[in-house]
């Protein structure tokens, strides 16, 4: 009898372990694929993501925003490859925690998804003719979800908290044009600029207003005016948060929402397969195309793509400090082949090397150089810029995260040894990764290190990382500022765009970093859900996410 | 004997502490850096200042010294990444591993020891070598595939079960148990075999030994003989080996973190290793040693009991 008993066991193992197999096939593909992602993808998601209009961020599947009826009530997990490990809207690190913006807290302003800056805190604003004097008034009956009344005071405290020195937040490139900010009666503030500044209130998007007399209890308990409020946090792995009773605006539809670290690729895809997870964050690029005929799950993408790679070089030291050097490179970037095999196709190439794409409605081709690929220009440069054939040039990435960062160093690699020029290629952990060009101001000569940005369509925000003390290139050119301030003095739209068209000239006759495209951030959203949309930029939307009554 | 194993465990714990103190303050970058993310146009006076204020600036020694004394006062120091003490996130995840650990130990028992009895039985017979094979199975296949695999059966195929996450035991006992099953049964299905194997090879040198013949001839049956006096012999050896099991089992759990979204002190203590969030870090290393270290202690004790000829200072004759 026992007998009997083991060999039915060992059957069942048996079966059990073809099955394994069998399947393994099949799954094996996404393991390695997407494994590359289990790292820390964190610390890099750096950069100036900043305010405002993202142009027309309308999810572009359809099906997404025509799902069935939506339902009042219901939960949602979450899941991006990083966890979120603090709340402080203002020293926000990584981009992912930016998902927690619209959901926490508001602003004076906002931009909807058509990227039009609109009334959040503030229902009406003012510029004094001069654009240096901004009145803002402010709405009425909003309360904290503490319960306190919110005042224009609150509004100065938190102005007052981001402009102060040691408060490392990445809005300082911003707002650093603010002189002073007072409350002139409860209900009216008022901003004195250093200079003139027609974006202003797309400046100051994403300064949340908070109460800043709780902000040594921020991470526990955060206490903002949004359509959410925290119920639980796990730092790095959950975070559970629930409709706010006392927001002002129309109820959030779903009752809860959990977002959730799905650090390893493999086991993400399958959970968002099984339904235990309903949305998937920036999905690894070359995971996008599996889901093209999902009938459960559909892909949200930016409607204008305006995340893009910035390889930085270092303009003061050599070779990059010569801008011949810098031209060379820009040649030696095979931008449609980075795109297919490294974004797999997800994105658009930058021929004119330009932080604006292509699809931006500031966009200027006109009198722009044409860097498309051309090793014999290349060549040509680099030989006029002292590179030598046999020099050898450092691809300084991040090993582990952003395989496509790896591609991307192989193609350039791979291009510039048919000139003759050697590219070692260096992987590193984060840490070490930032710690030898960040903060500006650092010499690396011979280096290129990946990096990318998530800007907003607007170029005021985007354009300005390549202002002196920013831009970890070093580059420093005074025509550039002296362009990009009288581009953001002018508040006339058409004349805004020619000053632009300027601007862009000389970021394009300079090349201060390298633009080989601009990138899509991918989404995954399961078809149940509605009302769900992504910024240009890659910023998540879920205040409006609802579920479908079926 | 228990005081001097102690006195030398709290040796080792601090040559661990200062040894990952160095080595993490040898690596380029410093939480400092980690933490503005390559945030544009901070000036080196702030950062300057922000070192200060997380106290980087100070002599390593310094630094060390200051943090042990908090240590023994019961605090461990405070991320770096948020306003959450040490004591809070290891808190918060220390029920995870544990439950982890013990779930996928008694799993693995579980499966190893019937099947170690039912191959020494029959040695070279059907039964043994397909057990054999399968262990062998077991230990080939890496964590995470296994991991994933058994997702894709039992949550996506099937959906049994969740395929990530975790419920804890207050919020409810079933749910709890539901989601820690698949990630207990993939560290068991690695740990199992190597208990299996080892008790296999410890229960056929025990049969040959002359006090089983003993038994044998005294006309017991062979069951008896197996249960009662080869599997308490050769249960010794097993039980350390379960000790370092469990060792390796605490290594390999952070991969099942990572896949099955368990909020654990492994993920917490990779997290901070490329964070540079020292003191998260070394306080997950010391208590990961610490753990490791009791184990054996208990794992000691046990055998001990199990076999009296192990006991030290109390010799008999």
């Amino acid at each position: 009898m026992r007998h009997r008993k083991a060999l039915v066991a060992i059957v069942l193992a048996a079966a059990m372990a073809l099955a394994a197999c069998s399947s393994g096939g099949s799954g094996t593909g996404d393991t390695s694929a997407a494994s590359t992602s289990a790292g820390d993808t964190s610390a890099a998601g750096t950069s100036e993501q900043s305010t405002a209009a993202s142009q027309s961020a309308e999810p572009t599947d359809s099906s997404t925003t025509a799902a069935p009826q939506p339902a009042q009530g219901g939960s949602i997990t979450v899941g991006a490859a990083q966890g979120l490990q603090q709340l402080n809207p203002a020293i926000r690190t990584f981009a992912w925690e930016e998902v927690l913006f619209p959901l926490l807290w508001n602003g004076l302003t906002k931009t909807d998804q058509q990227g039009t800056v609109v009334a959040d805190l503030a229902t009406s604003w003012e510029a004094s003719d001069d654009q240096k004097t901004w009145t803002f008034h402010l709405r009425d009956g909003v309360t904290f979800s503490d319960g306190t009344p919110f005042a224009a005071q609150d509004v100065v405290d938190t102005f007052e908290y981001y402009l102060k020195p040691d408060t490392a937040t990445q809005e300082a490139n911003k707002i650093a044009t603010i002189d002073s900010v007072k409350a002139a009666d409860d209900k009216t503030v008022t901003f004195t600029l250093k200079a003139p500044n027609a974006l202003f209130p797309s400046a100051i998007v994403w300064v949340k207003i908070m109460k800043v007399s709780a902000l040594s209890t921020i991470d526990k308990d955060p206490i903002g005016t949004g359509p959410f409020v925290v119920k639980e946090f796990v730092p790095s792995d959950h975070l559970t948060l629930v409709r706010n009773a006392k927001y002002f605006g129309d109820p959030a539809p779903l009752d809860e929402i959990k977002i959730v670290a799905a650090s390893d690729a493999a086991s993400a895809a399958s959970s968002l397969a099984s339904g235990d997870l309903d949305i998937l964050w920036s999905l690894p690029l070359s995971d996008v195309d599996q889901y093209k005929d999902s009938d459960k799950v559909s892909i949200v993408l930016p409607a204008s793509p305006s995340q893009w790679p910035s390889w930085e070089v270092d303009a003061t030291a050599p070779p990059f400090d010569n801008v011949k050097a810098r031209q060379a490179l820009a040649y030696a970037v095979d931008r449609q082949q980075i795109l297919d095999a490294a974004y797999y196709g997800q994105g658009e190439i930058s021929p004119t090397n330009n932080p604006l794409g292509t699809s931006n409605p500031w966009f200027s081709a006109d009198g722009l150089t044409d860097y498309s690929y051309d090793l014999d220009k290349a060549k040509e440069l680099f030989a006029e810029a002292g590179v030598k054939e046999g020099d050898t040039l450092t691809w300084w990435g991040i090993g582990g995260a952003y395989p496509e960062w790896q591609t991307s160093g192989q193609i350039l690699q791979a291009s510039l040894k048919q000139i003759g020029i050697n590219l070692k290629i260096e992987s590193n952990d984060v840490s070490t990764w930032v710690d030898k060009f960040y903060p500006a101001g650092k010499s690396y000569p011979g280096l290129i290190v990946p990096n990318f940005q998530s800007t907003p369509v607007e170029p005021a925000f985007s354009i300005n990382f390549l202002l002196k003390g920013r831009c970890e290139c070093n580059w420093d050119d005074q025509q550039f500022a002296d362009a990009y301030t009288a581009a953001i003095a002018e508040p006339d739209a058409d004349k805004r765009k020619a000053a632009w068209a300027d601007v862009q000239k000389i970021v394009n006759e300079q090349v201060p970093v390298i633009v080989p495209l601009q990138s899509n951030v991918a989404t995954a959203v399961a078809k149940k859900i509605s009302g769900v949309w992504v910024e240009g930029g890659g910023q998540l939307h879920l205040e409006t996410a609802a579920l479908a009554t079926s | 004997m228990i005081l001097r194993r102690l006195a030398v465990s709290v040796v080792m714990l601090t040559a661990v502490s200062a040894l990952i103190f160095v080595v993490l303050r040898l690596l380029p970058g410093d939480p400092v850096i980690t933490r503005l993310g390559a945030t544009p146009g901070i000036s080196p006076a702030t950062i300057a200042q922000l070192r200060k204020d997380a106290g980087l600036d100070d002599p390593i020694v310094v630094q060390y010294l200051s943090w042990m004394g908090g240590v023994l006062h019961g605090d461990f120091g405070r991320s770096y990444f948020n306003q959450y003490s040490v004591t809070q996130l290891i808190g918060q995840r220390l029920p995870t591993t544990i439950e982890l650990t013990i779930l996928s130990m008694i799993i693995a028992v579980v499966l190893a020891v019937p099947a170690a009895l039912l191959t020494a039985r029959r040695p070279g017979g059907v039964l043994d070598r397909a057990l054999t094979t399968l262990s062998s199975a077991g230990m080939a296949l890496p964590n995470f595939i296994v991991g994933v695999l058994l997702i894709v059966i039992f949550a996506v195929k099937w959906s049994v079960l969740p395929s990530r996450g975790f419920i804890p035991i207050g919020e409810s006992l079933g749910g709890n148990l539901r989601s820690m099953l698949l990630p207990s049964l993939t560290l068991a299905i690695a740990a199992a075999p190597l208990l299996l194997r080892f008790l296999r090879a410890s229960l056929l040198e025990v049969l040959t030994a002359p006090f089983i013949r003993t038994a044998r001839g005294k006309g017991a049956s062979d069951a008896r003989v197996l249960l009662l006096h080869a599997f308490r012999n050769a249960l010794i050896p097993a039980v350390t080996m379960l000790g370092l099991i469990v060792g390796y089992t605490l290594g390999g759990a952070v991969i099942i973190e990572y896949i099955f979204g368990l909020p654990g002190l492994g993920s917490l203590a990779v997290d901070s290793v490329t964070k540079r969030d020292y003191a998260v870090l070394q306080s997950c290393v010391l208590l990961i040693s610490a753990m490791f270290i009791l184990t054996t202690l208990v794992v000691d004790i046990v055998t001990g009991i199990l076999d009296p000829r192990l006991r030290t200072g109390r010799g008999r004759g």
